[in-house]
């Protein structure tokens, strides 16, 4: 067991009344190697968890385990990747600086720099290093952003929404990009999503959550084979089960 | 300004005490103002008397002299040169002001080195007729604000009825002119500029000078008493070469040399300078004329009980 | 060559109407000469060496001054902003100093100063201080907050992700505060420099106006409206080159 969510629950304080519970007793286990993708409805605290998960919001009852110790701070072995690609990237620095950012406080700038060419060229953008993020389109930031995360070398990525903000078609290539990196580096992922066919597309395992106070509703195997192809597995009938079956949970239709 | 002052005060000091040349020269800060007054200081200076005593002088110029008796004070200055009025004032509150030279006092005669001027045609003649006019004066009590109610009061007006308006001097003319103030005492060279550039619309009509006090004291440079006391010597060297420089000046008087020093340190036009009237260069104050100057003040509202005159003047200013 | 733009054009037509009220003798006074007699004191003055040397004096004041006040200003805007403490503590201090006009802090500097370049550069760096000041604490405000969290994920320290997160994320913003500085710090250098002393283009401006010489005057207002308008476009220049990517991203 890689990560370990055990009785998490969160409350926000409010104005002048009891605090209020978004998260109560939330139980989730991410194995080694795992890609697990977390689905709920929009507003349900999804990205409150992934950040207490990466121990950049502290809990307010409940233990968060990474490979067994217990999360208060970020821990080098997991990173976070953002939604909002373009406000984590630093528009003063070019995209190989972008990436070397990521691991220069350890190595130093000259190395981390060299260092930076690697990732970058798995997330294809071999040749883009000298440009500045603010000359790329979404797609291409969101790929820096990818990079950048690999170059720390994590065992595990946390990915907050990744692709909400990029077109249909950018959104598939970046599926393609990251069922390929995840099989060729063995990582462990835990992914948040609202998009029922980005998760079964990416993920081994679903944690449905419930609106607020966020509960685990059910976990779900996907049961598809890897290597997947994000064009090709949309049309299996095990992905078209599963599609309709989240999609009916997920809807409000039913109360 | 300042490295052709230094250079001009190196070299002269060099022909003249080759031994002070690798000794270093005690630098003395002097609040001075960019008047005619100063020009024995600026002479001593060019030639080289206070480099001869050993002495570096570092002239501050304000405007006004607002900062130089407060500065004096502080200790940022050593000497401040300052009109007597002010000084007075000083010594009023306690202030332990010494006179260590005279600087500047009215001649027995016209013309003045203060004058008053009014608009062509406006028909004012005398202090009476200025009697609920406006009167324009550098600063209110000060001495040349004192000379003017003097005056006013000599000539049969009553100087409470006599509005004070603080128009700086470069702003005199023009606010004259212009109708903001009816009468304006005006110090050189501000009289000479002004009767040469608006002369068909300006005319003087008073020496508040020589028609109240003739040869009346004018202003002086002072230090601390503590100061004073702890160095005495130097303050000697000091006074030494400030009145050499009053010699210097007083042999050239009347010749374009004087002048050319005059417009070196105050950038008057030369042109100028030679229509403007030069005050005498005393080197002492006596305890005599600064009784009669506190009876005018206490005559012109400025009361109080002022240090005994003679206790306030340092050796150097008894000559 | 470029077209002279309309903006020149009426320059010179403000030139033209002023020397033709001094010629024709619409303004009449000998505080106001003709513009050719006042560039002619400009060239004289110039050529001698001595404005030069006084306005080199200015801008070492000036810019002794920026460079002072500037950093104390990011410094403590930045103090602030990370560590509230500071700004608990300090804030109302700050506020109440603030709106104090500069040159009213003048005569009490001069009595612990002195009259010389330490009061002068102290007068400049006051002036710059605050707008910085603002500024930074702005531009804190506006880093975001998804930048700082990535710092944090890649398990870089406060001080690493203060120096290089938040300070080039407030560049605009302190760049932008140094420019209104710059205007300011010009004004004062001048102001303080017509109090006391001998040096720079504010003491000359006094002299020159004891001793009548308006041309002379209107020479040194002349150059410091030239010098004003040179400064500001040299720092919008820097500034267009310091943080490229901030108007390339159409901020």
């Amino acid at each position: 067991m890689l990560l370990e969510l055990d009785a998490v629950s969160k409350e926000f304080p409010t104005r002048g009344g009891p605090p209020a519970r978004v998260m109560d007793r939330v139980s989730l286990d991410v194995r080694a190697g795992e890609f697990m993708a977390v689905l709920g409805p929009s507003g349900c605290g999804k990205s409150t968890l992934l950040q207490m998960a990466a121990g950049l919001l502290p809990v307010t009852s409940g233990t968060v385990r990474l490979a067994g110790r217990p999360v208060t701070a970020p821990p080098p072995e997991a990173v976070y990747v953002f939604q909002q690609y373009s406000r984590s990237l630093l528009p003063w620095r070019t995209v190989r600086d972008n990436v070397a950012f990521a691991t220069e406080h350890r190595v130093g700038r000259k190395r981390a720099r060299a260092a930076a060419e690697e990732p970058l060229a798995q997330v294809g953008l071999g040749g883009f290093g000298d440009h500045f993020p603010w000359q790329l389109s979404g797609g291409m930031q969101q790929r820096v952003a990818i990079a950048r995360a690999l170059a720390a070398e994590p065992a595990m990525l946390l990915m907050d929404e990744p692709f909400s903000a990029v077109d249909a078609l950018t959104r598939l290539d970046l599926h393609a990009l990251v069922l390929e990196i995840c099989a060729r580096r063995s990582l462990t992922v835990l992914l948040v999503t609202h998009d029922v066919e980005e998760a079964i597309t990416l993920a081994d395992r679903i944690a449905v959550l419930t609106p607020r106070p966020t509960t685990v509703a059910e976990v779900i195997e996907v049961g598809i084979d890897r290597p997947r192809d994000p064009v090709a597995t949309r049309e299996l009938p095990r992905f078209l089960e599963l599609r309709h079956a989240l999609l009916d949970r997920l809807m409000t239709r039913h109360g | 300004m300042d490295i052709t002052r230094r250079t001009a005060l190196a070299i002269p000091a060099a022909l003249a005490a080759p031994a002070l040349r690798a000794q270093s020269l005690t630098k003395m800060r002097v609040s001075v103002i960019p008047v005619l007054d100063v020009a024995p200081l600026h002479a001593a200076i060019r030639e080289g008397y206070f480099a001869a005593e050993g002495i570096e002088i570092d002239t501050s110029t304000t405007a006004g002299g607002a900062t130089g008796l407060p500065g004096l004070v502080a200790g940022q200055f050593r000497v401040v040169f300052s009109n007597v009025v002010s000084i007075m004032l000083g010594a009023r509150e306690g202030l332990d002001f010494r006179f260590v030279s005279g600087a500047s006092k009215g001649k027995d005669g016209p013309p003045d080195i203060l004058a008053l001027l009014v608009r062509k045609g406006s028909g004012l003649r005398t202090g009476k007729d200025l009697e609920g006019k406006r009167m324009a004066s550098n600063t209110r009590n000060n001495i040349v604000w004192l000379r003017g109610m003097a005056w006013v009061e000599k000539t049969g007006g009553d100087w409470r009825r006599v509005t004070t308006v603080e128009v700086p001097f470069p702003q005199m003319a023009d606010a004259l002119a212009g109708g903001q103030v009816d009468a304006a005492i005006f110090s050189e060279p501000f009289v000479a500029a002004a009767l040469e550039t608006h002369g068909d619309r300006l005319e003087r009509i008073g020496w508040p000078i020589s028609e109240t006090e003739p040869g009346g004291t004018n202003a002086q440079y002072v230090a601390m008493a503590d100061d004073l006391a702890r160095n005495g010597e130097l303050f000697d060297r000091f006074a030494r070469a400030l009145h050499k420089g009053v010699d210097w000046v007083n042999e050239w008087a009347g010749q374009p040399a004087l002048l050319e020093l005059i417009s070196a340190f105050s950038r008057v036009p030369l042109a100028r300078l030679q229509n403007t009237a030069l005050p005498a260069y005393p080197k002492g104050v006596t305890p005599a004329e600064l009784d009669t100057l506190v009876a005018t003040m206490q005559r012109y509202g400025l009361t109080g009980r002022y240090p005994a005159s003679a206790s306030l003047i340092h050796r150097t200013a008894r000559v | 060559m470029r077209r002279p733009s309309s903006g020149v054009w009426l320059v010179l037509g403000l030139l033209a109407l002023w020397e033709a009220s001094a010629r024709l003798g619409w303004v009449d006074s000998t505080n106001w000469p003709p513009v050719t007699e006042v560039v002619g004191a400009l060239v004289r003055d110039s050529v001698t060496g001595e404005l030069p040397l006084r306005v080199g004096g200015s801008l070492y004041r000036m810019f002794a001054g920026l460079l002072a006040g500037g950093l104390a200003g990011v410094v403590v805007g930045l103090g602030f902003a990370l560590v509230p403490m500071l700004a608990r503590l300090f804030g109302v201090v700050v506020e109440l100093l603030r709106p104090i006009p500069v040159p009213a802090v003048i005569p009490p500097l001069v009595l612990f100063l002195g009259l010389d370049d330490p009061m002068k550069i102290t007068v400049v760096a006051l002036t710059v201080f605050f707008p910085v000041l603002t500024n930074t604490l702005q531009g804190v405000r506006a880093v975001e907050a998804e930048a700082l969290a990535m710092g944090r994920t890649f398990g870089i320290g406060a001080w690493r992700r203060a120096v290089f997160i938040v300070l080039p994320a407030c560049l605009p913003y302190i760049l932008a505060g140094l420019r209104v500085a710059l205007g300011l710090a010009l004004v004062v250098t001048v102001v303080a420099e017509m109090i006391a002393g001998e040096q720079g283009v504010g003491n000359y401006l006094v002299v020159m106006q004891f001793a009548g010489r308006a041309p002379e005057m209107y020479a040194t207002v002349l150059l410091l409206a030239a010098l004003g308008y040179a400064l500001n476009r040299g720092f919008v220049a820097l500034e267009h080159r310091a943080i490229r990517w901030w108007f390339a991203m159409g901020r």
